[in-house]
């Protein structure tokens, strides 16, 4: 097993997972506009 | 003070790095290039994709239906004149670090690229190389956080941190709180570090002029710590008292200086090369802008992705550390402006002159480098620091320029700390906007020990790779800060 490869693959995948967060966190209504729509 | 967490933990922080460099100087370098390395080759995609993306953020901005919005109440009016806020801009842009690279950098550029092209056409793309750094990219990576900050504290009446938005969007609770915490430490530490390779580039350079000012050969280590313990002097006296007026007039005085050498060497150089070499410049770096900002040269060798990185990326990473300090003083200056004068100026303004800057000295170069038989290349290959010194020396007047680059170069460094221990004073007292002197002191003395231990380094590529390690978390905290604003904006168009 390479393990430059397996280290560039676990960072990637952080990565991958902050825009899945980013995006998200950009549609996720926040509790305050939760509220108003209650 | 003492008591608050994050001022400790900050202290500590910044303080060990600065204690690690001047114990083990080259372990710390070597640290920090093998990180930063290994980061590039595998995130490098990512950091051209996010900075990419804040240019196109920022022109959708200014452009779309958020343009109107002020940063402010809708009744505040700008503080300054668009002349003056203009100027401002330029002074905040132009640091020791245009003094610097002016020539350096595109030749740096030239000596890789023409082994992969012909050499004329090597000059031009070193040329553009050279803007794609200092241009659009980098100042919408400022604009874009100063934007976040002038929009949330002076629309939204936040403090001057970080986390503000942040807690102010997605409310007060565990994970907001912990994440802006995070976002308020590392913005100290990227400051901190950023700030600290400023000083020591700045003490380099210094001390290039002095040795060709006084025709000293290479002084050394020792020179070069007379220069700065003179240079902590002179910014230790101005963080004890207010000087804020004084330090405007500072700071525009190194900025007439830069403006007057720019104006000198065009006027006094190959005038007509130098004008025909900026207006190529001019065309080649706004059709191939975009499409650059994507390019990460992966199907190059070796040598080319190690210069990718180590200019490139590093530039960009370098952008972002310095955007929470640029940002803040960005914000400050700009409130009642609307979102779309703000973005036209911030962005574009800086980046006209910016291609001025490079296209004057750059291509002074080039035309030494090219049409002469001057020693240039040479130069820039064996003793950088050199290169602005060497290329005024083949001016009229060069004992006047050398000596007014010197002082230039002193008083923007002398600003930049000053103003760097201010902003991370009150980011480290949780945005209190008059932090107490001996909080200032606290910080100016951080910056000056990291100044020493990038000095101590002895080399700008160390200093690089250390100013990069402090900066690299940044670019997460920069999106996130962005899908903020984006957020907040949303919301109030909706309202």
């Amino acid at each position: 097993m390479n393990w430059d490869n397996v280290i560039d693959t676990v960072l990637n995948v952080l990565v991958f997972v902050f825009i899945g967060v980013l995006i998200w966190l950009y549609f996720k209504p926040t509790d305050a506009e939760l509220e108003e729509k209650d | 003070m003492f008591k608050n967490p994050l001022m400790l933990a900050a202290l500590a922080l910044t303080g060990a790095v600065a204690l690690w460099g001047i114990v083990d100087t080259q372990g710390l370098a070597t640290f920090a290039s093998a990180v930063v390395g290994r980061m590039f080759i595998s995130r490098g995609w990512f950091i051209m994709l996010s900075v990419s993306a804040m240019l196109i953020i920022a022109v959708y901005l200014a452009f779309s239906r958020y343009g109107r919005i002020k940063l402010g109440r809708d009744d505040d009016q700008p503080e300054f004149s668009t002349v003056s806020w203009l100027t401002m801009l330029f002074a905040a842009g132009m640091g020791v670090g245009l003094l610097y690279w002016g020539a350096a950098e595109p030749i740096s550029h030239y000596l890789v690229i023409r082994d992969y092209q012909i050499q004329q056409k090597a000059a031009t793309s070193a040329l553009f190389v050279t803007n794609f750094h200092w241009g659009l990219h980098a100042w919408a990576i400022y604009a874009v956080t100063a934007l976040v900050i002038a929009y949330f504290g002076f629309r939204k009446d936040c403090p001057t941190l970080l986390s503000a938005p942040l807690l102010h969007v997605f409310g007060r609770n565990r994970w907001t709180r912990g994440v802006g915490w995070l976002s308020d430490l590392l913005a100290i530490y990227a400051i901190a570090i950023g700030l600290g390779g400023s000083v020591a580039m700045g003490v380099f350079q210094v001390q290039s002029g002095v040795e060709s000012l006084f025709g000293l050969e290479r002084t050394g280590l020792g020179m070069a710590m007379v220069i700065f313990v003179l240079l902590v002097i002179s910014y230790i006296l101005p963080l004890t008292v207010d000087l804020s007026q004084g330090m405007a007039r500072l700071s525009n005085t190194a900025m007439a200086i830069a403006g007057g050498l720019v104006v000198f060497v065009l006027l006094t150089g190959p005038t007509g090369f130098l004008m025909s070499g900026i207006t190529e410049a001019v065309g080649g770096y706004f059709s191939g802008v975009l499409p650059h900002g994507f390019r990460t040269f992966t199907f190059f060798d070796e040598r080319v992705s190690s210069w990718f990185g180590s200019w490139t990326l590093t530039y960009m990473v370098w952008w972002l550390a310095w955007a929470p300090f640029v940002g803040v003083f960005i914000a400050r200056i700009s409130k009642g402006r609307t979102i779309r004068e703000f973005i036209v100026g911030v962005v574009l303004v800086p980046t006209a002159f910016s291609i001025l800057w490079f296209g004057v000295f750059g291509g002074m170069g080039f035309y030494e480098a090219l049409r002469t038989d001057s020693a240039i290349v040479e130069v820039v290959k064996t003793d950088l620091d050199n290169t602005t010194f060497f290329l005024l020396d083949s001016l009229p007047l060069s004992v006047l320029t050398t000596a007014a680059t010197i002082v230039a170069a002193f008083l923007f460094i002398i600003t930049s700390v000053v103003s760097a221990a201010w902003v991370l004073a009150m980011f480290s007292t949780g945005g209190d906007l008059n932090p107490s002197t001996k909080v200032k002191l606290i910080w100016g003395v951080i910056l000056g020990a990291l100044g020493l231990v990038m000095i101590l380094s002895g080399s700008i590529d160390a200093v690089k790779s250390i100013i990069a390690l402090g900066a690299l978390p940044f670019v997460f905290i920069v999106l996130l800060l962005v899908v903020c604003l984006l957020k907040a904006l949303k919301k109030e168009v909706a309202q």
